[in-house]
């Protein structure tokens, strides 16, 4: 999906080091009054330039489902009855003095849908508020927590800092807060995190490195025990991890990402447990020819390494190595091949599993009468084996496939897809399988009645074939049909049809389902893109010995708009 | 009682925003955060939709060469489970939605019914999980899943 660069900068702004040029601009000079004033100047809505010293705005969404759910209730998510849903996302803008400006979000739901929500109180979902300038960032309350791949990747609910002084070789990141909030339902501690951050960049105008990034950073995550009333399901834990990581990038050919880490982790220290220690390093080299790239991964964590909030794969050690070759505008192919096994010291595991993968496939757009056709076959073959008796998990996957895109004019669009996917186990023969996903698609977009009509079909079959079967299969047949009518300027027509038939292998348990939805939408203000709509859901399931077939209907009114 | 009142609320705040909505002719733009959630919402339709109606090669896409800790090894995870029975219904409501440097992350609760192969009857399942979009030179990719995976 392209997403523009405008999406995209609005996304990125708030990050010190974002598109050059955007926050380093003096602010003008406003009054209390004015600044007062710029806030709730709504008629004036998504004017944010350099006269106006503030904004608040946002998106309201109120609506109402009422629901009737019939035959075997406890297989719907729906509850029979009305519930209302309220969303209130609030954004703020202000410009501060010299080149400081702040901006904050806050998203509000209040709701007795507890498809949604357990809780029918006015939750603040998100709430978060930055101050900012070229060199300096500090937020306060929700934000995405980012470190190195092994130290954290996560939402926290804290303080946040970031420090990137002119001219300077150093940066500087600090967060401390929660990962998780006390909840006592599921029997969990509120968990606490801190953690810093430093960056190293001395060859800033190197003639050799385009880029050289030295980082090291420390995090720590541990339980509150005190948070919730403690019983025999509660853990208390404690989980600390630190890591050096980099990039270096040579002007040309090579570039390489590393990390090194260690953790010390105490699962549950109400058990009187010791901490545990474990290591993780990863090596990623690049190599890039033009037409050929090469990348290689080296993976290794040990089975003690845990990180409470970062992200690794533990008791694995892997090679995987991938080319990438254009051979023209025409034919790229991607080739990649994965070696990882775990059962490494101290492994908790009885005995080792090898899996070794071959993947390979191609890009191709062969016609240059049709810019749009597009092919893409692709391979794969995964062997597993283990090195207890008997080689209990022997086994192969072979999957082979492709999916082509193309058009047909200008107001056609079709694609075609199909899978065959064989697992061969031979340990076990009876669990060998094999699966086929041929499947299909069109939408068109033409004039009705003078009106824009754009419709889409999408039936797959999905055929499972067990080899100790005697032939016989389960069937999955999916249909998927979508559609919309311009009826008049302001009000859209939208509709939709999915269905699904299984014939399965098992007896009496074949069924049939089908989900069908009408909805008008009508447009009281594009500028603010206001919208009323009312929507129409019948969906059914039925089961061949009836005890799980069920009946859902529900009707929608919904107004959102943004302000 | 109670119907009655959310009724009166739900036309009360109808007017005020029609009301609001009346009074301004000047040109807009939309704003930044609701521009995000809808490419977040956008992203986890997409992800939903391929993984409903799975083939390896158009889910493949979807997901970032630079998946955390593994991409190879998430589709192949992703494929074995999907193998296991058909997804019927897939459901979620977004909580949270926040900006990273060139990526985001979305948290959110999912429902998913499914018939298994080898088990008569529907099986509905929960959970809270964390998906994290990477911009790349295509477009958005799946770059993390975090929490209890709906896959």
């Amino acid at each position: 999906m392209a997403i523009s660069p405008a999406v995209l900068y609005a996304s990125e702004v708030y990050y010190l080091g974002g598109p050059p040029g955007a926050l380093h601009q003096l602010n003008p000079s406003f009054s209390f009054p004015q600044r007062l004033y710029d806030l709730v100047d709504f008629p004036k809505f998504g004017q944010y330039g350099q006269d106006r010293s503030g904004e608040i705005s946002g998106n309201l969404l109120e609506e109402v489902d009422t629901n009737n759910v019939g035959g075997n209730r406890s297989k719907s998510f729906l509850k029979d009855g009305t519930e209302s849903l309220t969303e209130l996302h609030l954004n703020l803008q202000e410009k501060l003095p010299q080149d400081y400006n702040m901006e904050g979000q806050l998203f509000l739901r209040k709701t007795n849908d507890t498809q949604i929500q357990k809780t029918r109180d006015l939750r603040v979902l998100q709430g978060n508020l930055k101050i900012l300038n070229a060199n300096n960032l500090f937020e306060v309350g929700d934000f995405y927590g980012e470190f190195s791949q092994f130290v954290l990747g996560h939402n926290l609910e804290g303080i946040g800092a970031e420090y990137v002084p002119d001219n300077s070789i150093v940066k500087a990141k600090f967060v401390a807060g929660r990962s998780q909030a006390p909840d006592e339902g599921a029997d969990k501690f509120e968990r606490n995190v801190v953690g810093g951050k430093v960056d190293i960049n001395p060859f800033n105008n190197s003639n050799i490195f385009s880029n050289f990034r030295i980082g090291a950073q420390v995090l720590s995550s541990y339980d509150d025990s005190s948070s919730i009333p403690t019983d025999a399901n509660t853990v208390d834990l404690h989980n600390s991890v630190g890591s050096i990581d980099g990039d270096m990038s040579f002007k040309k050919i090579a570039s390489m990402s590393y990390e090194v880490a260690r953790s010390a982790d105490m699962a549950n220290k109400f058990t009187l447990d010791d901490y545990k220690y474990g290591n993780a390093l990863r090596l990623q080299p690049r190599l890039d020819f033009g037409p050929l790239q090469l990348r290689y991964l080296y993976y290794y964590v040990e089975p003690r390494f845990y990180s409470d909030i970062g992200s690794a794969a533990w008791d694995k050690a892997q090679h995987q190595v991938t080319a990438d070759y254009t051979f023209n505008q025409k034919v790229s192919m991607s080739a990649t091949e994965n070696y990882y096994w775990n059962h490494l010291k101290d492994s908790p595991s009885a005995f080792r599993t090898i899996n070794d993968e071959k993947d390979l496939s191609f890009n191709l757009k062969p016609l240059d009468s049709r810019k749009d056709f597009s092919i893409r076959p692709y391979a794969t073959y995964l062997q597993t084996n283990s090195d207890d008796s008997g080689d209990s998990l022997h086994s192969t996957t072979k999957t082979f496939g492709f999916t082509t895109n193309d058009s047909w004019g200008p107001s056609i669009n079709y694609g075609v897809k199909y899978e065959f996917q064989n697992f061969i186990s031979k340990a076990n023969p009876f669990q060998s399988v094999y699966y086929e996903r041929p499947g299909f698609n069109v939408s068109r977009e033409q004039k009705f009645f003078g009106r824009r009509l754009y419709f889409s079909f999408q039936p797959g079959v999905q055929i499972r074939t067990l080899k100790s079967s005697n032939g016989k299969s389960d069937v999955n047949f999916t249909y998927s049909s979508t559609g919309q009518y311009n009826c008049t300027d302001k009000l859209v027509f939208n509709f939709g049809l999915n269905a699904t038939v299984d014939n399965s292998d098992l007896p009496l348990s074949d069924s049939f389902g089908t989900q069908s939805f009408a909805e008008f939408d009508y447009t009281l203000s594009e500028k603010r893109s206001t919208h009323f709509v009312v929507r129409l859901e019948k969906n059914r399931y039925v089961y061949t010995d009836g005890t799980q077939s069920y009946k859902e209907s529900r009707v929608i009114g919904k107004l959102v708009t943004n302000f | 009682m109670m119907k009655t009142r959310i009724y009166i609320t739900f036309l009360v705040f109808s007017f005020c925003i029609m009301g609001c909505v009346s009074m301004n002719n000047q040109a807009v733009q939309a704003p930044t955060n609701q521009n995000l959630w809808d490419t977040a919402k956008e992203m986890m339709g997409e992800v939903f939709e391929h993984y409903q109606h799975f083939s390896r090669g158009y889910f493949s896409d979807i997901v970032s060469q630079d998946f955390s800790p593994n991409a190879l090894d998430f589709i192949d995870g992703v494929n074995k489970r999907f193998n296991k029975g058909n997804i019927l219904e897939m459901d979620y409501s977004v909580d949270q939605v926040l900006p990273g440097a060139g990526k985001f992350s979305v948290s959110f609760n999912w429902e998913k019914k499914v018939q298994y192969y080898n088990k008569k009857g529907l099986t509905l399942k929960r959970g809270q999980a964390q998906f994290v979009f990477n911009k790349e030179a295509g477009g958005w990719r799946l770059s993390q899943v975090g929490g209890q995976s709906p896959f």
